[in-house]
């Protein structure tokens, strides 16, 4: 049947409306109040939302921003200094994109981590665990491609630093090192490259992944942690398990309005933390960057510490490698997983693992913050 | 010939869509060939290497053997080393990831603030992550002065 032939049912704006974009609302509104596991209703498993609100929050003040940022080098410095002190709240615009950025990625590593200790990305959701390690790296490039747009000393040596551990990749590094700095060493080019990437490529990105993994999540539906726990108590012989209809409807809730109002919530706590951190710490400016000094104490910003603190306890080759096999388990986990619960039946290394990891990484925070060197 | 193009039409494509497919799959890969080949030079940096030039650091007289002096030679930060009469420079770039290694005079030593590798006063590796010793820039003594043979930087940001 074409959509020329659908006949008007409603009559008034609605109908009008209907002939042209032609959706089934009740469709939608099923889809919304689908049931989802009771688990769901504890707000440590409600934090996947909470990464796309900044998101948005990221997107306006990151355009507001760029009314009066100038993306050269010999004045973006100015300019930033300009939007800091001079424009009227562009020490809170900046201000919340600067803490927004930081609460996006404790969010995405949150939500990450409890998907790993509850061994979410299961079969058959392997694909959108690595899309979400993707969103997690898109995260943290934003990050990295955001402070170096400050240029002051902090941009600078980052960026410098930064973009040297690509070289190190054998046989493409050098290549992928000029293409970034658009020249041997960091210059001009490299912040007329990276500004495009971090409101342009990046945002579009971030968007497609998104987009997949929320198309994947309806898709496959969420864990039902509930009933893997009951179905592995009953391979155990514990118990036998339940199944139909009514276990179904005792074991599940809508998503909307139940679940959407957990995520609101949290939205709204992170609304007002983000903000909170805003007024009491509004952002600042480091001294402009000097290519011929490196300051005494510098340090990345707090979220690349672990990275920061591992490079320093490690030879370069080593330490790259270490975080190039790292960060390779870290996407391929899920078939590792498998592949140990196939070899030994153990099913909860991820639960170690993932603790451990967390802790660690902790404890190098710790550690950066408080050393001397 | 007929036994062929029934044969072709029984797998769903005649040579005619076959030789059509071919042409327009060739002419696609040529089109994203030359495309990728523009767009390649267009983003690869036109300056891939630095000249270098030959630059006068001081004279030979006020660097007596057994003394150093830290000087700013066409943008970068040198070291020079006048060790029992031989001249060295020294870059103070670290061959970990390129911070600038200062030069710490009371302890006679190149210290990165960046990763905490600690080079010595010839740029060897004493402590820390580096992979190798410090650059060192060509030295010619002319007349009684000393040249170093330096990058020429880019504009830096």
């Amino acid at each position: 049947m074409s959509i020329e032939s659908t006949p008007q049912t409603k009559k008034g704006w609605r109908g009008w409306l209907g002939e042209r974009f032609p959706i089934d609302v009740k469709v939608y509104e099923e889809l919304a109040k689908e049931p989802i596991p009771k688990h769901m209703e504890r707000w440590w498993f409600a934090l996947g939302g909470t990464p796309l609100l900044l998101f948005a929050i990221q997107a306006i003040t990151g355009i507001l921003l760029t009314w009066y940022y100038v993306p050269r080098p010999d004045v973006a410095y100015e300019s930033v200094q300009r939007i800091t002190t001079q424009i009227p709240y562009g020490w809170w615009v900046r201000g919340i994109h600067q803490w927004g950025s930081q609460l996006m990625i404790i969010t995405v590593v949150l939500h990450m981590l409890r998907t790993f200790t509850t061994g979410a990305y299961r079969r058959p959701r392997e694909l959108n665990w690595m899309i979400g390690t993707g969103l997690l790296v898109i995260t943290l490039s934003f990050a990295f491609t955001g402070y170096a747009l400050v240029n002051d000393q902090l941009s600078y040596w980052a960026t410098t630093v930064g973009t040297n551990m690509f070289a190190e990749i054998p046989i493409v590094g050098p290549i992928i090192l000029q293409m970034i700095r658009g020249g041997m060493v960091v210059t001009a080019d490299t912040m007329t490259r990276l500004y495009p990437l971090h409101i342009g490529a990046l945002p579009t990105i971030i968007v497609t992944f998104i987009v997949l993994h929320v198309i994947l999540i309806r898709f496959l539906g969420v864990t039902d942690l509930d009933k893997r726990e009951r179905e592995r108590l009953a391979r155990a012989g514990k118990s036998a398990p339940a199944n139909g209809k009514h276990e179904r409807e005792a074991s599940h809730f809508p998503f909307f309005p139940d679940h959407m109002m957990t995520e609101l919530v949290i939205g709204m706590g992170v609304l007002i933390i983000l903000v909170n951190l805003t007024i009491l710490f509004p952002p600042t400016l480091g001294p402009h960057a000097n290519p011929a000094e490196t300051p005494s104490h510098i340090k990345p910003e707090w979220y690349f510490y672990p990275v920061f603190r591992w490079l320093k306890l490690f030879p370069l080759q080593l330490g790259l490698a270490g975080l190039g096999i790292g960060a390779a388990c870290f996407v391929l986990w899920p078939f590792i997983d498998a592949f140990i619960e196939k070899r030994t039946g153990n099913r909860d290394v991820n639960v170690y693992l993932g603790f451990l990891v967390a802790v660690g990484a902790f404890v190098f925070i710790l550690w950066e913050l408080f050393a001397l060197q | 010939m007929d036994e062929a193009k029934q044969v072709g039409e029984e797998q769903g494509m005649t040579r005619r869509d076959f030789l059509m497919s071919a042409a327009m799959t060739t002419s696609l890969a040529a089109s994203a060939t030359v495309a990728a080949s523009f767009g390649w030079q267009f983003v690869y940096p036109a300056v891939a290497q630095i000249p270098t030039v030959q630059v006068l650091a001081l004279s030979l007289s006020k660097l007596p053997a057994g003394t150093s002096k830290v000087m700013k030679l066409g943008g970068n930060e040198v070291l020079l080393v006048n060790k029992n009469g031989a001249v060295h420079a020294i870059s103070t770039v670290c061959t970990h990831l390129g911070c600038r290694a200062a030069w710490e005079e009371s302890r006679r030593q190149f210290v990165c603030p960046c990763h905490v590798g600690v080079f010595d006063a010839d740029g060897k590796v004493v402590a820390g992550p580096p992979p190798r010793p410090l650059g060192e820039f060509a030295v010619e003594v002319k007349a009684g002065n000393i040249y170093v043979a330096v990058p020429q930087k880019e504009g830096a940001a």
